[in-house]
């Protein structure tokens, strides 16, 4: 009688070991390599109303001047080394660090806007 | 032998080094201080024109860079509050308070 018992048991428990088909989805690899915290993005707008802020923190600047499109040297009247510090400021604000190499490219407010822009790390 | 004056870039690159170092400074006191000496100190070379000069002078702020990157991390360690001067993290209020 035990012995019929037994042999029940195993009859089930083989059938409930057997691995249950689990439906693999077609864009599995897709899944997951995912990210799924996409970062909010800062607005052009935004961007632009906070360098300027950096920029209106700067004594030597010409305030009368100072509209996205003026250049630092030129329009609102900066040495090299000031250009040096807003750059700093700039990645100061944004939290982020900008290599040397392209930091000597920003010349211009426009310039470190757009760089900003296509930052995805600065907040 | 005539020294090689360093490029303006390098200087520029020299000067935006020594200020990030300088801003590594957790202490207040310590972090103003190595601000203003650094722009004070590049200032007055701004007008320099003799090679000589501006290597020595290149050459001795690379080396004291390296001792103020060291300084800052030490710093760092061994950072106290922040002074009531400066500006604090918003403070948190419980909601059930």
């Amino acid at each position: 009688m035990s012995f019929l018992r037994l042999a029940v048991r195993n009859i089930a428990r083989t059938r409930l070991a057997a691995p249950a088909a689990v439906p693999v989805p077609r864009n599995w690899a897709w899944m997951q390599a995912a990210r799924y915290s996409a970062s909010a993005g800062l607005s052009k707008d935004a961007i632009t109303a906070r360098v300027l802020d950096v920029l209106k923190g700067f004594e030597q600047v010409d305030q009368a001047k100072l509209t996205p499109t003026s250049t630092f040297t030129e329009d609102l009247g900066l040495d090299s080394l000031t250009t040096v510090e807003v750059v700093m400021a700039v990645e100061e604000e944004f939290s982020i660090e900008i290599p040397d190499a392209e930091a000597e490219e920003i010349q211009t407010v426009q310039q470190a806007i757009d760089y900003i822009a296509k930052t995805p790390e600065a907040h | 032998m005539a020294a090689t004056a360093p490029s303006k870039q390098a200087i520029l690159n020299l000067y935006g080094s020594t200020l990030r170092a300088s801003r590594a400074f957790s202490s207040y006191n310590f972090r103003q201080y190595f601000v203003r000496r650094t722009r004070g100190v590049f200032q007055e070379i701004k007008d320099e024109k003799d090679a000589g000069k501006l290597r020595a002078f290149y050459d001795e702020k690379t080396k004291e860079l390296e001792v103020l990157k060291r300084s800052a991390i030490v710093n760092q360690l061994y950072g106290g509050w922040k002074l009531v001067v400066e500006k604090q993290q918003p403070s948190r209020e419980r909601a059930d308070s």
